[in-house]
C-alpha cells in the first residue's frame, strides 16, 4: 500500500508539490500570525499588569519627534528635556498618588560601553520612583547609590555583576522583570548619575545650551493616580500638566487602546489572509483528490477486483493526502517560526507595542490547534472523493479496456 | 468439498436478460471452459462467479457452504483475494506501473504474507520468459508479453481458482501456448481454472466444457 501511495505521489509530482506548498504556506501564515498575535497580546497584558505610570508628562514638543506609543513602549528613546520645576507643579494635583521624574540619557552601544546592542540609559529619582521599583524591587532601587545600576531583562554585557559605561564601572544591583518593551534593554541609574554622564557627552552640548544644565532638567514625569477616583484624578492631572506650560500628558490607557486598535486591523488582515490561504488549500486538496479518484477510476476498480476493499482504497487515497498535508504542516510550522521574526520586524517598523514571546507550552498549543484545523480541513475536502470510491464497480475490470 | 458452488445465478442489464439461471460447481483440479458467441455473456458469467458482479438471483457458495453474496465488503474483498486470481480480457495492467509492480500490486492489499511478493513476482515473470522485461512499462511490452504479466499477477497470491477471460485472444500460436500452458500447469497443482474462449482447441483442453443454451450455460457432455 505504501508503495502504491508513493507511486501516486510520484505520478502527480507537480500537483503534489503545489498542494504541499500551499498547505505549508497557509500553516506558516497561521503559525506566524498566532505566535505574533499571542506575543503581542501577552506583552500588552503584561504591561498593563505591571502598571507603572497611569499618566506620563512629557515635554510639550516631544511628540514632534516621537510617537506616543513609542514613548510608552520603548522606554526612553529620545533626548527630550524640560525644567525640573514641572515635577512640583504637577505633584499637587488632586488624586495623584505618586509622582516621579526620569531623565533620559543617551543610547549606549558597544563602542562606548560593555553593553551589547543598543542600550538606553535612564535616570530615576530613587526617593520617589515607583516604576522601576515595581519591576526590580524597592530595595534594589534604594541600593542604587552613585555607582549602582539596575538592568533590563535583555541587557547584555554584564561581567562579574558589573557593567562598564564610559570607562566607569557600575555595580549591577538588580534586574527588572521582562516587560516586552524596549525597557528590557535599558539601564537604570540614579538620576544625578545619568545627568552627570550626559553633561559631558559629546554632541549633547546644544541641548544644554537650549535647556540649561542637566541638573535642572527632567525628561518625563511619571504619575500614579488614585484608582478609586480615576476619572476625576485623570482630569485634574491632565489639567495640571497642561497648565505647567512645558508638558503634555500621555494617558497610558488611551495609548494602550490606540495601539490595540492599530494592531487589531493588522491582525484582522493577517487572519483574513490566513483563512483565504486555508480555503485555497482546501479547494486544491478537494480538486486534486476528486479528479484523482475520477482519473484513476479504472485503476481503482482493478484494485477492487484484485482484492482491495473499499476501506483499503480509502486508506490509499487518505494516505496520499496524509503525506501531502503532513509534509505541508511540518514545513509550514518551521517556516512559521522563521517568519515570526520577519513579521515582528515589519510590524515594529510602523508600530510600537510590547512583545513577550510565547513560551514552549503555548507555542505547542498553537501548533496543535493549527494541526487540528488542517486535519479537519483536509478531512472535509476528502469526504466527497472518498464517497466516490464506494461507487466503484469491480466488475468494470472485466469489461473495459486498458488502464493508462 | 466444492471450492465454489454456483446455484442458479442470472443477470439482466437494463431489462435485457443476459444470463439465465446457470449452475455449476468447482472442485480442486477442475478445469472448466466457457464458450459462446461474442457478446452473449461469458465475461458477465465469469464476473459473477468471481464475485466481482452481483447476480440478480441465485446463490454462490464458497468454502463448502458459506453464502458469499451475504458477506460485507471487507469480508468479500478478502475472500476474492484469497480465492481468485483474474486474467482479464483486456489485460488491465496499470500503465504507470512497471511490469513487476503490476504483478506485485495485489500484495499491496493482502496484509502480511508468508512470502516475499517481489521474489515471487520475479520467479513468475522469469518462468514466463520475461526476465528481460521486469522493469518495463506496459506500453513497452507486446500484447503477448502483457498477457503473461497479467497471468503472473493473477498467480501472485496463489489463488485457489484462476478465472481467465479469453486469455489467448489476440496472441500468435506460440504466445498463446505459453500463456495457456502456464494456466494449465497451475491448475495441475491442485487449483481450479475457469476460462472463457472462442478457440476450439483451447476449449478442448478443459475437463468440463460449458456451452450456452437458451441463455444459460450448461455442460456440453
Ligand atoms: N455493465 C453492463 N451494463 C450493460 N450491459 C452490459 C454490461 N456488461 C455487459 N453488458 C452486456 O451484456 C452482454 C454480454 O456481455 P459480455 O461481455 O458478458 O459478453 P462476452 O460473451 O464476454 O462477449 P465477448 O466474447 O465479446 O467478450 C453484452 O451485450 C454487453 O453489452
Ligand atoms: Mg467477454
Amino acid at each position: 500500500m505504501k508503495q502504491l501511495i508513493m507511486h501516486s505521489l510520484k505520478m502527480h509530482k507537480v500537483q503534489s508539490a503545489s498542494i504541499a506548498v500551499s498547505v505549508a504556506l497557509s500553516v506558516m501564515i497561521l503559525v506566524t500570525f498566532g505566535l505574533v498575535y499571542g506575543g503581542v497580546m501577552q506583552g500588552v497584558q503584561k504591561s498593563e499588569e505591571q502598571g507603572g505610570a497611569d499618566v506620563m508628562a512629557i515635554p510639550k514638543d516631544a511628540l514632534q519627534y516621537i510617537g506616543d506609543t513609542e514613548l510608552l513602549y520603548t522606554g526612553a528613546p529620545a533626548a527630550v528635556y524640560m525644567p525640573a520645576e514641572v515635577v512640583d507643579k504637577i505633584g499637587g494635583a488632586e488624586g495623584v498618588v505618586r509622582v516621579s521624574p526620569q531623565f533620559f540619557g543617551q543610547t549606549l552601544n558597544s563602542g562606548c560601553c560593555s553593553t551589547t546592542g543598543e542600550t538606553r540609559l535612564i535616570g530615576i529619582d530613587t526617593t520617589t520612583d515607583f516604576v522601576v521599583s515595581g519591576l526590580a524591587g524597592a530595595d534594589q532601587v534604594a541600593a542604587l547609590g552613585d555607582h549602582g545600576v539596575i538592568v533590563g531583562s535583555a541587557v547584555g554585557g554584564v561581567f562579574n555583576n558589573t557593567i562598564k559605561i564610559y570607562n566607569e564601572e557600575y555595580q549591577v544591583v538588580g534586574t527588572m522583570a521582562e516587560t516586552g518593551t524596549e525597557f528590557d534593554s535599558s539601564i537604570v541609574a540614579d538620576i544625578d548619575v545619568v545627568r552627570s554622564i550626559s553633561r559631558n557627552m559629546e554632541g549633547y552640548e546644544h541641548y544644554w545650551e537650549k535647556h540649561g544644565d542637566p541638573s535642572g532638567l527632567v525628561s518625563c514625569v511619571m504619575l500614579d493616580l488614585d484608582d478609586d477616583n480615576f476619572d476625576a484624578a485623570l482630569t485634574s492631572a491632565n489639567a495640571k500638566i497642561n497648565l505647567s506650560g512645558v508638558a503634555s500628558p500621555l494617558v497610558r490607557s488611551q495609548i494602550v487602546d490606540k495601539s490595540r486598535a492599530q494592531l487589531k486591523s493588522v491582525f484582522l488582515l493577517l487572519l483574513v489572509a490566513a483563512c483565504l490561504m486555508a480555503v485555497v488549500a482546501l479547494l486544491q486538496l478537494f480538486a486534486r483528490f476528486f479528479s484523482s479518484v475520477w482519473d484513476r477510476k479504472s485503476e481503482l476498480a482493478l484494485y477492487r477486483a484484485i482484492g482491495a476493499s473499499k476501506a483499503d482504497l480509502r486508506k490509499l487515497i487518505a494516505g496520499e493526502m496524509g503525506v501531502l498535508v503532513g509534509c505541508g504542516i511540518v514545513v509550514g510550522i518551521i517556516l512559521g517560526f522563521v517568519a515570526q521574526t520577519a513579521l515582528l520586524g515589519v510590524l515594529r517598523d510602523g508600530l510600537s507595542f510590547p512583545y513577550v514571546a510565547l513560551g514552549p507550552a503555548q507555542s505547542f498549543a498553537l501548533e496543535l490547534a493549527v494541526v487540528i484545523v488542517f486535519v479537519l480541513v483536509s478531512a472535509l475536502s476528502i469526504i466527497w472523493p472518498l464517497r466516490q470510491i464506494g461507487r466503484l464497480d469491480p466488475s468494470t475490470a472485466m469489461q473495459q479496456g486498458d488502464i493508462d | 468439498m466444492a471450492l465454489l458452488e454456483v446455484k442458479g445465478i442470472a443477470k439482466s442489464f437494463d431489462g435485457a436478460e443476459i444470463i439465465r439461471a446457470t449452475s455449476f460447481a468447482v472442485e480442486p483440479g477442475d478445469i472448466v471452459a466457457f464458450t459462446s458467441p461474442s457478446g452473449s455473456g461469458k465475461s458477465t458469467l465469469l464476473s459473477m462467479a468471481g464475485l466481482l458482479l452481483t447476480p440478480d438471483s441465485g446463490q454462490i457458495l464458497v468454502d463448502g457452504g458459506v453464502d458469499a453474496l451475504s458477506l460485507d465488503d471487507k469480508a468479500l474483498s478478502r475472500l476474492r483475494q484469497r480465492l481468485f486470481g483474474f486474467v482479464f480480457q483486456s489485460t488491465q495492467l496499470v500503465g504507470s506501473l512497471r511490469a513487476i509492480e503490476n504483478v506485485t500490486a495485489p500484495a499491496g492489499f493482502a496484509g502480511k504474507l508468508d512470502f516475499d511478493p517481489v521474489e515471487r513476482a520475479k520467479e513468475l515473470l522469469v518462468q514466463f520468459g520475461l526476465e528481460e522485461r521486469l522493469y518495463h512499462y506496459p506500453a513497452q511490452l507486446s500484447v503477448g508479453q502483457k498477457r503473461r504479466v497479467a497471468v503472473a499477477r493473477a498467480l501472485l497470491l496463489n489463488p485457489q481458482i484462476v478465472i481467465a477471460d479469453e486469455p489467448t485472444n489476440d496472441l500468435d500460436e506460440e504466445s498463446a501456448n505459453t500463456v495457456a500452458d502456464a494456466l494449465f500447469a497451475y491448475a495441475a497443482q491442485g487449483h481450479a481454472l475457469l476460462y472463457a474462449t472462442h478457440d476450439a482447441a483451447l476449449a478442448a483442453r478443459a475437463k468440463t466444457l460449458m456451452v450456452m443454451k437458451d441463455k444459460a450455460f450448461v455442460s456440453a457432455s
